[in-house]
């Protein structure tokens, strides 16, 4: 009988196999560890699903294996049927870490009928108490509009997560805030797997030709660095408070924007279009930034406009008034004119980085990342030390057609020392 | 003989708690819904559960009050039990909850054909009625929701009359002089205080070295002393070997004795129905123990398929089984629903009762958390002593840095009313403070909650708590 790799959590297909902890000829309980397999979220301990015999082992320690992979046999007295692994995966490091959100399954459509290969995934935690970080309401508020509690920075005492904490995440994220669907088993369940087309049509249309016709003219490359983002968290939760008595958001793009304006001035190539029926390049000394901001008809790109002309409170209640009408979807065409350059923020969801596409015809698009905690060396007091620093990473996609590689580095250069030095702001 | 053709949108097979309530929620998110039961509504915890057991219990326990008035000043002569009144009054308060479900599920436009339904495959039924008509049902989604039943052991057969099993006990028409427990879990001592209180002298075995398995011994021992003094004898650590049905009694040897009992009720578990349902026709794959395996939208490993209550696992209990019915119905209906649920609370009916919600103490050991406990007996709350049921504690669990609650233990008058605070709190992420500063009304119970978290962070009121060493000393250098 083999046993197939069960379902690993949302979004991991596969894992390395780093132990077995059976081995051919052991006799094995029910529920008894058969492997360790470490994924990039975390090292998972899978569970024997049956009680019997281990007869082979498929998979070496150190492979990769896919979900849905036969990684062992074994004979357990009723002949040679496949497992379908029945058993929850359970999570064995980072111990704490227990799955926090629920855990999202996998795709209804893709388990054939009558016999579908389905494991079920990680069961959320029940009376820990520990997994709590928001309440039920906040939890469904999260679940419905899509967003991963995990990803939200809590307001509330002890870690809480409150409402308008994610609130805060849905509007002041910007792009790919709303996640919505991802893994929730759709209106109709389809009964029995197969497919369903779909008009493609509206936004989702408009975006694929926008996307092409980028793609087909730009010369895209993408260039990546990374920035301490300590001063600029702690100016932006002053400036949070500040907001907060006038009823504004504010977010950290306001300080991006500001920061990608200094930056411009420097290097104007990167403000420019090309205008290729004149054959020529047009500088443009107005920063009216595109914001790019999901919604649940797609991904959509508002423009704020003259950011050089505006201050951070004032970038702030724009940002977020674009932010609710492109959710509720009263955006207008005005609000789309005259962009030159393009921020989308890839950040709220999580990965690294993200390799954006341009803009066209502009020539440059920031992605701003996620700002995480991470330990630093820096040197004090003529000493190496390690300190726990905000850090992230920028990304720009540039069109090389008409920026070059080292052009688009020193415009990175200037724009992070303003965002590790935000008081340099003042000074422009 | 040829079944008869139907076609439905969801099937909710069983009309429990889980099963009507799920049945209620599809309907009022627009589906068409066909409920099947073989029986009545509102399944066991309407019929056979809880509902009739706690309706026995507060008469028992009445009954037991009016002998205890004396020391009020209030003399009670003659009071009797009826056994068949009783039973009958107890009928009425289940018909009345089952019209109710009944009821409920008409004026959502819920369909109840009554019978049994068997898969021929994964979006098919085939339902026999009490008359032998045959239904063939082709379905969109189905819901299993046929609940669990009472384990037997082998040699105990159950015949209602002399041996029982939870659902006989329910309906005996006279009082038993001795009555034998076999199991000492919460239906066990439930309904073994039940008799007790009504005069009969009632043992239990228990093969286990602890009543109530795994709630904190603390809180046990409180209800060991309860049965004590009505007079229970308690036998831990003890096997049942084989009984002899006689005329009127059972002789039945455990241990290493020999005796004759009038009645003998075995309690030793439930086992899921997922047998005799023919769901392996529809692919559906049970675990070892016979559970429903399911995700965390109670979905199957067959698509069309989800389960919930019993069927789909520990606990098993009403309140678990409607919460799934809840979210299986949302995720059918479309809805971003999930099983995210933080903490179940578990009551028992003894005297005192016991509910529990969240970690025990055993278990944040064994988890290797740092926690603090906070205790505070009810002998300190005015309310208690008032209504002469100062008996148990609250014991809270919190963790010992972040101050959030873990978990809360109590064992006392009113404990499963008691535990709503701690799950509500639970469930947001509470600290102890919170609990501690929030005001509780005088005199009432929950003040023992308050006061518990209040123990847990070193300073309740009602009781005296040494000062224990600043804090934060000890860790100061890290």
């Amino acid at each position: 009988m083999d046993f197939k790799l069960p379902e690993l959590g949302e979004g991991v297909h596969e894992g390395e196999l780093v132990t077995w902890r059976v081995k051919v000829g052991d006799i094995i309980k029910d529920d008894q560890p058969l492997c360790e397999i470490m994924t990039d979220k975390a090292t998972i301990e899978i569970p024997s699903p049956f009680a019997g015999k281990v007869t082979q082992i498929h998979v070496k320690e150190g492979t990769v294996v896919k979900v849905g992979q036969a990684i062992i046999s074994f004979d357990n007295g009723t002949g040679s049927a496949t497992v379908t692994p029945t058993t929850t995966t359970s999570v064995a490091t980072p111990a704490p870490a227990a799955p926090k959100q629920a855990p999202v399954a996998a795709n209804v459509s893709a388990a054939p009928v009558p016999a579908p290969v389905r494991a079920p995934l990680p069961t959320v935690q029940v009376g820990g108490g520990l997994s709590v970080q928001a309440a039920p309401s906040t939890r469904r508020f999260a679940r419905e509009a899509g967003v991963d509690l995990q990803r939200v920075s809590a307001s509330g005492p002890g870690g809480r997560v409150l409402r308008e904490d994610v609130e805060r995440f849905l509007t002041g994220g910007g792009a790919y805030a709303g996640m919505a669907n991802i893994g929730f088993p759709s209106a109709t369940a389809h009964p029995t797997g197969g497919e369903e087309r779909v008009p493609f049509k509206g936004l989702r249309k408009k975006i694929a030709e926008k996307m092409r016709i980028s793609k087909d003219k730009a010369a895209h490359f993408t260039y990546v660095e990374e920035a301490d983002a300590t001063d600029l968290v702690k100016l932006r939760s002053q400036a949070k408070e500040m907001g907060a008595a006038q009823g504004i958001k504010v977010t950290y793009l306001p300080f991006i924007m500001k920061a990608m304006v200094a930056a411009l001035k420097r290097y104007p190539i990167l403000n420019s279009t090309l205008d290729e029926t004149t054959g020529e390049l047009v500088y443009k000394y107005y920063y009216n930034i595109g914001l790019s901001i999901q919604t649940d008809d797609g991904l959509t790109a508002p423009v704020v406009k003259n950011v050089e002309q505006k201050t951070i409170l004032q970038l702030a209640a724009e940002i977020q008034d674009l932010v609710e009408r492109a959710r509720t979807k009263r955006l207008t065409m005005e609000d789309f004119k005259d962009g030159t350059i393009t921020l989308t923020n890839a950040g709220s969801i999580g990965g690294l980085f993200a390799t954006p596409i341009i803009n066209f015809p502009e020539v440059a698009i920031l992605g701003f990342n996620k700002i995480e905690k991470k330990p630093v060396v820096k040197t004090i007091g003529g000493q190496d030390r390690i300190v726990i620093r905000q850090w992230t990473l920028f990304s720009i996609s540039l069109d090389h057609r008409i920026v070059d590689g080292a052009v688009g580095a020193e415009f990175m250069k200037a724009f992070i020392q303003i965002i590790e030095t935000p008081s340099l702001l003042l000074m422009s | 003989m040829s079944a008869t053709q139907k076609q439905a949108d969801v099937v909710v097979l069983g009309a429990g708690p889980a099963g009507y309530v799920c049945a209620i929620r599809l309907a009022q998110l627009g589906k068409k819904v066909t409920v099947i039961d073989t029986a009545e509504l509102g399944g066991v915890c309407l019929n056979r559960g809880c509902i009739p057991s706690k309706a026995l219990i507060y008469a028992a326990t009445l009954f037991e009050k009016m002998q205890h008035a004396e020391t009020m000043g209030i003399t009670v002569t003659g009071a009797k039990i009826n056994m068949p009144k009783l039973i009958a009054w107890k009928e009425t308060v289940v018909k009345q909850l089952t019209g109710g479900v009944g009821a409920l599920l008409k004026a959502n436009g819920c369909e109840v054909i009554q019978g049994y339904a068997k898969f021929t495959g994964p979006t098919d039924l085939e339902i026999e009625t009490p008359k032998k008509e045959k239904i063939a049902l082709k379905f969109s989604q189905c819901v299993v929701a046929t609940g669990s039943r009472p384990t037997a052991i082998p040699g105990f057969e159950i015949d209602q009359e002399l041996i029982m099993d939870s659902t006989g006990a329910l309906e005996q028409e006279s009082i038993p002089e001795t009555l034998l427990c076999i199991g000492g879990g919460y239906i066990g001592l439930e309904l073994g205080t039940f008799f007790a209180k009504i005069g009969t002298k009632v043992t239990v075995v228990e093969a286990g070295p602890q009543l109530l398995g795994i709630v904190d011994p603390a809180l046990v021992k409180v209800v060991e002393k309860g049965l004590k003094k009505r007079g229970v004898e308690v036998l831990v650590n003890t096997k049942v070997k084989g009984c002899t049905k006689k005329k009127n009694a059972v002789e039945v040897s455990y241990g290493d004795q020999t005796k004759t009992f009038d009645k003998v009720l075995v309690t030793v578990g439930r086992k899921p129905n997922t047998d005799g349902i023919d769901l392996e026709k529809a692919g559906v794959k049970l675990d070892t123990k016979g559970f429903i395996h399911v995700d965390a939208f109670r979905r199957t490993n067959i698509p069309t398929i989800y389960a919930i209550g019993d069927v789909a696992g520990q606990p098993l209990l009403a309140h678990k089984g409607s919460k799934e019915g809840i979210i299986a119905a949302e995720v059918i209906g479309g809805k971003k629903s999930v099983w995210d649920v933080v903490a179940i609370p578990a009551v028992i009916f003894t005297d005192p009762e016991i509910a529990t919600v969240g970690l025990s103490e055993q278990e944040a050991k064994e988890k290797g958390l740092a926690y603090d406990v906070g205790m505070f007996p009810f002998a300190a709350n005015g309310r208690a002593l008032s209504i002469s049921e100062s008996d148990g504690f609250v014991k809270i669990i919190a963790d010992k840095n972040t101050k959030q609650l873990l978990g809360c233990h109590i064992v006392g008058p009113e404990a499963s009313n008691l535990i709503a605070e701690a799950t509500l709190a639970l469930e947001m992420g509470a600290s102890v403070e919170d609990l501690a500063l929030t005001v509780h009304a005088h005199p009432t119970l929950p003040e023992a909650l308050m006061e518990g978290a209040e123990a847990t962070l070193g300073h309740a009121i009602h009781i005296f708590q040494k000062k224990s060493k600043p804090q934060g000393q000890a860790e100061a250098t890290l």
